[in-house]
């Protein structure tokens, strides 16, 4: 299709709710929330990390380059770096302020952001009585729910 | 050698030489190989939130080749870019009405059983045979994507009539055009079809298989290509959460790596958003096009078992 270049086009800067459907703008707060908590906790435990030198997890991390190398190929592919990872285990020691803990609940926090969002649009539909896309989210959580489980279940 | 990490460190310690070694702290080479994962993940990040894509299939196999990451903390730590990307870009997209919701969370349907789908019989196909088809699918598409080059939105869309009960047509702003862009849905089943294999193939791959979502949106409903990318976006997110819950309770989401790969996706998803509203639709087709013949390669490739 050729675009004809004095085709007079109405500027309408603020696009409009035209497809009925959950508040947009609180999914949008609400990602964004979720983001920027996700990214304090992780720039808060690296720097932890950074400016002691510990995991919190790990006793010993030697000095110098050559240590670093070392924990750098451990870390990257052993298992000798502990880490936790179960909720209950990620909060203790984030109550310890200890830097990995730190990193994890960001992390953890960012995975629960878009379950969060699911959750919101589906009560928006609901709100709405639209029934057909309250089943849908409730569907696709569901479908979620089964995956955590069979996850935790067969790791 | 094949670490870069390590070529880092051991270029920046000769540099220096031995008398100033570091003692007490964590040093200098942290930072820069840190600084590198960031920056590694602040390229995929904008690039995967413009296409639509996760940007798993950039993270995996630098972090593998080039860091001497093992493959488990690799697709663990793409798993956190993928949600990255896609909790970063949505909340851009969803506000500006980019992303279609309802179609989104319509193909999440089949999406996320397919991801279920293929964490079961994963293990009943074979490799090679898969990587094929995989290889194939992507080469036709980038193809039928090639032909559409000179196209800026979509014509002649018939909107089916579970597009039409569900409402899923809608507009948006398109601030290039600078015009309200409105457009209809078709193609419902056969999205639906696709869209189940495309879970089947990132159950089994671990990758976020945002390039088949936005070609199933892109040939199979004819939506616009920024709406198309954006949708893809919000839907990438959902479909990696499923796997995520797997990876974390496995302990393949390190913390080392996973945190500056998810601050460096998240900046380049911010990037990414703002270049995807200001782009034409058909530069982003191109990049896609692209972006899709490398990895139909890359997957032949593997097919044959030339390339890991």
């Amino acid at each position: 299709m050729a675009v004809s270049p004095v085709k007079p086009t109405k500027i309408i800067q603020q696009s409009l709710p035209s497809q009925t459907g959950p508040d947009r703008l609180l999914l949008s707060l609400v990602l964004r929330g979720g983001v920027g908590l996700s990214v304090v906790f992780i720039v808060v435990g690296l720097v932890a990390f950074l400016v002691t030198g510990q995991t919190g997890y790990v006793e010993n991390l030697s000095a110098g380059v050559n240590g670093f190398i070392t924990f750098h190929a451990t870390a990257a592919s052993g298992n000798a770096i502990y880490f936790p990872t179960s909720p209950a285990e990620i909060w203790q020691g984030v109550m310890a302020f200890k830097p990995f803990a730190l990193i994890m609940l960001g992390l953890l926090v960012l995975i629960a952001t878009p379950i969060l969002n699911l959750f919101l649009a589906g009560w928006g539909f609901l709100h709405q009585k639209n029934w057909a896309f309250s089943l849908i989210c409730g569907v696709v959580l569901a479908i979620l729910a089964v995956s955590f489980l069979l996850g935790t279940a067969g790791g | 050698m094949g670490s870069l990490a390590g070529w880092i460190a051991t270029e920046f310690c000769q540099r220096r030489g031995a008398k100033d070694k570091l003692d007490g702290t964590m040093g200098t080479e942290v930072v820069l190989i840190l600084l590198a994962l960031f920056a590694v993940a602040l390229v995929a990040g904008a690039f995967g939130s413009l296409a639509g894509l996760g940007g798993g299939m950039v993270i995996v196999p630098v972090l593998t080749i080039f860091f001497g990451v093992s493959i488990h903390y690799a697709i663990g730590a793409s798993v956190v870019s993928v949600i990255a990307t896609s909790s970063g870009a949505a909340a851009t997209y969803i506000k500006a009405n980019l992303t279609n919701l309802k179609v989104g969370l319509f193909l999440e349907m089949a999406t996320t059983l397919g991801a279920l789908t293929g964490a079961f019989v994963g293990s009943y196909l074979a490799g090679p045979f898969l990587f094929l088809i995989f290889g194939l699918v992507l080469g036709f598409s980038s193809f039928a994507m090639w032909q559409k080059r000179n196209q800026e939105l979509p014509e002649n869309v018939h909107p089916d009539t579970w597009s039409r009960q569900l409402h899923l047509a809608d507009k948006y702003y398109d601030s290039v055009l600078q015009r309200e862009v409105p457009y209809e849905v078709q193609g419902t089943r056969p999205a639906l079809g696709l869209m189940y294999i495309a879970g089947i193939v990132s159950g089994l791959l671990g990758i976020g298989s945002g390039a088949l979502k936005v070609l199933a949106m892109d040939l199979t409903m004819k939506l616009p290509i920024k709406v198309s990318s954006a949708t893809s976006n919000f839907m990438i997110g959902v479909t990696a959460v499923a796997s995520a819950g797997i990876y974390l309770a496995r302990g393949y989401i390190n913390p080392y790596l996973a945190a500056p790969v998810a601050l460096g996706v998240l900046f380049g998803s911010v990037i990414g958003t703002h270049l995807l509203m200001v782009l034409k639709g058909q530069v982003i087709r191109w990049l896609f096009i692209g972006l899709l013949v490398v990895l139909s390669v890359q997957m032949l490739l593997k097919a044959v078992g030339i390339f890991n």
